[in-house]
């Protein structure tokens, strides 16, 4: 039986898309059978960050609305067994698919995919309804900055109110420099502060926008984001990995690639 | 490497940490940031007429749905 998982944040521009692309593409790579769902309706994102945007005939909203059938609409990843992608609408808004419409496909793919990877949009309104309607778990997004904790206390309150059950954190865009500085909150500061198990940390990584520019996902290429995402996938199986030493790591990574440059 | 520099004294993470505290209080109990002040004294008033209790080690912890009153400084 497949998990859906939302993947949410309250603010924009945190990460989702990039996450729900990274650990969609890492679960995949694990053997996992896995379809990404873009929720965005109106502003699709999830098709362009994983390079499949020439793929598009139908989407979403075509399948809610019986246009076509979902095998039509799902776009099969060349560079991924196993990795499938449904598109969202780009004309279309968040009123044309209702909670009751995604519960009912969500259902459906339970069956067919070990984990279905929801990208929800931003807000806190009928988009974000639409996306959390059919999940069974919840990956909160955020950065180690105060308005987007804010935010995401609030969207754990709102996920809470609707009785989900299994919440983690995923703290995006760390940077170690300014840790030690005393100028960015630690992943033990943002935890202190919400109240949700931790499920990974992710380093802010240069390889993330290259990864978009080409159409890549960061598991995919020398990364040490890549490998922060691969480690959350790994945990998602069920298997005990501890959480990388990103101070440790940056240091050795920049180590690596000097001398690699130097050749 | 870098010198450690004086920048902990500084540090903007201190100022972030104590306006998150006071602005996700304020959200979750839909109440102004002063509010909580009042709250806790109140609280440590109370709780001290009937229990020997030290202002250092009482702490009180708001989430969305509960009030945790810590009274020892000990997490648990």
């Amino acid at each position: 039986m497949g998990e859906i998982i939302v993947v949410t944040s309250g603010k924009g521009g945190v990460g989702k898309t990039t996450t729900t692309a990274n650990i969609g593409a890492g679960l995949s790579k694990l053997g996992k059978k896995v379809l990404v769902i873009d929720t965005d309706l109106g502003l699709r994102n999830l098709d362009v960050v994983m390079g499949l945007e020439n793929r598009i005939v139908y989407n979403l909203v075509d399948v809610i609305e019986g246009g076509c059938r979902l095998k039509q609409a799902m776009i099969s990843d060349k560079r991924h067994e196993n990795l499938y992608l449904l598109p969202s609408a780009q004309t279309k808004d968040k009123s044309a698919i209702t909670p009751e419409q995604m519960i009912k496909l969500t259902n459906e793919l339970r069956d067919e995919f070990d984990y279905v990877l929801l990208d929800c949009p931003a807000g806190i309104e009928q988009g974000f309804q639409n996306a959390i309607a059919g999940a069974d778990r919840a990956f909160v997004v955020t950065t180690p900055e105060v308005s987007s904790i804010r935010d995401a206390d609030r969207i754990i309150g709102l996920l809470e109110q609707n009785h989900m059950k299994k919440l983690n954190l995923i703290i995006n865009r760390i940077r170690m420099d300014m840790v030690k500085r005393g100028e960015m909150m630690s992943v033990e500061d943002v935890t202190e502060i919400l109240p949700i198990d931790l499920i990974g940390a992710i380093p802010d990584d240069e390889q993330v926008v290259i990864g978009t520019n080409q159409g890549e996902t960061v598991v995919d290429m020398d990364s040490l984001a890549g490998k922060a995402y691969t480690n959350i996938c790994r945990r998602i199986t069920g298997e005990e990995v501890p959480f990388l030493d990103l101070d440790k790591q940056e240091g050795l990574f920049h180590k690596l690639s000097h001398m690699f440059k130097r050749n | 490497m870098h010198v450690f520099e004086r920048g902990m004294h500084h540090s903007s993470v201190r100022i972030a940490k104590e306006r998150l505290k006071s602005l996700l209080v304020s959200d979750r109990v839909q109440c102004q940031p002063d509010t909580y002040d009042l709250l806790c004294g109140e609280l440590y008033h109370t709780i001290g007429k009937y229990m020997k209790i030290t202002e250092d080690n009482f702490k009180v912890e708001i989430t969305r749905s509960q009030i945790r009153i810590n009274l020892t400084g000990e997490k648990s």
